[in-house]
């Protein structure tokens, strides 16, 4: 039996099963959204009256769940429900203060903005009030500025349009940080093993910044796997972090190329032979979903307890 | 007498049950292919609600979920559910639980059987 909603005063009827999102769009009402898999927060609605079924609060803060949030994406109602657009009015404005392609697909991009965050968390860069896309932040609170590496997506129309249209001391609106993908005090009596391709290295290279900053004193390991040498950034900055804490370790891995002070190979086999036994140890995964999802069974295969996985997938934009 | 759910340690007990249950099933090629592709941190919640459910715990299982949770499964039979409960019996094991108790766990989880293999 269909259920009846009233989103911004228009009532759709819901049928048991189908999520807000589906039906919003076929009925022409904007949401806006990318990862449509309850992820990146992007589709963020506002329930203010009814039962709001818990998977449509996955991931949100106690905060935001205590305000009604909910995830168009997930949210599939199962009793009566009335629900707001989000409130664009919110966001926060960040001003652009450094801008550099360092590859041909990667922007490095530095804002101001008052918010609190962790290395290792996402905010949502908002073009305008329809289209907003999650990007991983790379740097502390205590550098004083969001540092983001923003991969080109073709005919992304976010990524396009901070490549080409966006110039410092421009200013943007930008979501509250969010996600779990964070190094926590909780963490100092393990070992760390981080495992990321291509921007996955943005938020795993502020979680080691972290982890060093708080004196994390148990071992530190980052696996880091791309196609081509041309694609690959921060390396001296790793090599760095390296020389001034011996606790910290890298492995730059190549797939398809040889070339010095890299490894030639693949990451998934190459982490499995350097640690078949994760037993007490915490692991970030970061980057394409299929990867992030392999690993994070290797991983638990190999000893690490679920609880202790943190990963991030990084999921394109869905249309 | 305290239930079998305190006497194995309660909700910690089923914490670290479930990760060793859920490693078990995957390394185990008999079922391992029916979690191909499914997300590992909904999966474990799952099973820490089937998990609490055999330990007798509070629960809220029911066996329409369980018939609904499997009828998409294809070619579940018997030898399946047998290779689960091994699992789950090798878990208790590693965790040093009492063979007396765990041939309790085994008989709350038979109990099921026909709701997973939708019969």
């Amino acid at each position: 039996m269909a259920i009846p909603i009233t989103f911004n005063e228009q009532t759709l009827s819901i049928e048991p099963g189908q999520c807000l999102l589906d039906i919003a769009e076929e009925n022409n009402l904007n949401i806006p959204s990318s990862c449509r898999s309850g992820n990146c927060q992007t589709c963020l609605v506002k329930v203010e009256n009814g039962d709001i079924p818990t998977e449509s609060q996955q991931g949100l803060h106690a905060n935001q769940k205590q305000q009604g949030y909910a995830l168009a994406c997930q949210l599939k109602p199962a009793s009566p429900l009335t629900i707001r657009s989000r409130d664009f009015s919110q966001l926060h404005n960040a001003t652009v203060i450094h801008k550099d392609i360092i590859t041909k697909d990667i922007l490095l991009l530095r804002v101001e903005a008052s918010l609190s965050w962790r290395a290792g968390q996402f905010i949502t860069i908002w073009k305008d009030n329809n289209v907003g896309r999650p990007y991983s932040i790379a740097s502390l609170p205590h550098d004083g500025y969001l540092e983001f590496y923003i991969k080109r997506h073709n005919q992304g129309t976010v990524s396009e349009w901070l490549f080409h249209d966006i110039n410092v001391g421009e200013s943007l609106k930008i979501s509250d940080a969010t996600g779990n993908c964070f190094y926590s005090e909780s963490m100092s009596q393990k070992p760390i093993l981080l495992i990321g391709s291509g921007t996955g290295l943005a938020p795993l290279i502020g979680i080691i910044k972290d982890a060093v900053m708080q004196g994390h004193s148990k071992d530190i390991n980052l696996f880091l796997s791309n196609k081509h040498f041309d694609q690959t950034y921060l390396h001296t900055e790793l090599e760095a972090i390296s020389t001034a804490n011996p606790c910290f370790r890298f492995w730059s891995i190549l797939q398809n190329e040889e070339q010095s002070g890299f490894i030639t190979g693949d990451l998934k086999s190459i982490v499995s032979k350097q640690h078949s036994d994760l037993k007490n140890w915490c692991v970030f995964l970061c980057g394409a979903p299929s990867l992030v999802q392999s690993l994070q069974k290797q991983c638990f295969l190999s000893g690490a307890s679920l609880s202790d996985i943190f990963s991030d997938p990084f999921i394109t934009a869905k249309k | 007498m305290s239930s079998l759910f305190e006497r194995l340690g309660g909700e910690a007990a089923v914490d670290a049950a479930v990760d060793i249950f859920y490693r078990k099933v995957l390394a185990d090629d008999r079922i391992s292919h029916y979690f191909d592709g499914v997300d590992m941190v909904e999966q474990a919640k799952k099973q820490k609600a089937f998990l609490t459910m055999v330990f007798g715990g509070p629960n809220n299982y029911t066996g329409k979920d369980l018939r609904t949770a499997h009828a998409k499964l294809d070619n579940l039979d018997d030898t399946h559910f047998d290779a689960v409960v091994e699992n789950l019996g090798g878990t208790l094991q590693e965790l040093g639980v009492a063979e007396s108790d765990i041939a309790e766990v085994a008989g709350i989880a038979s109990s099921v059987r026909d709701d997973v293999l939708n019969r």
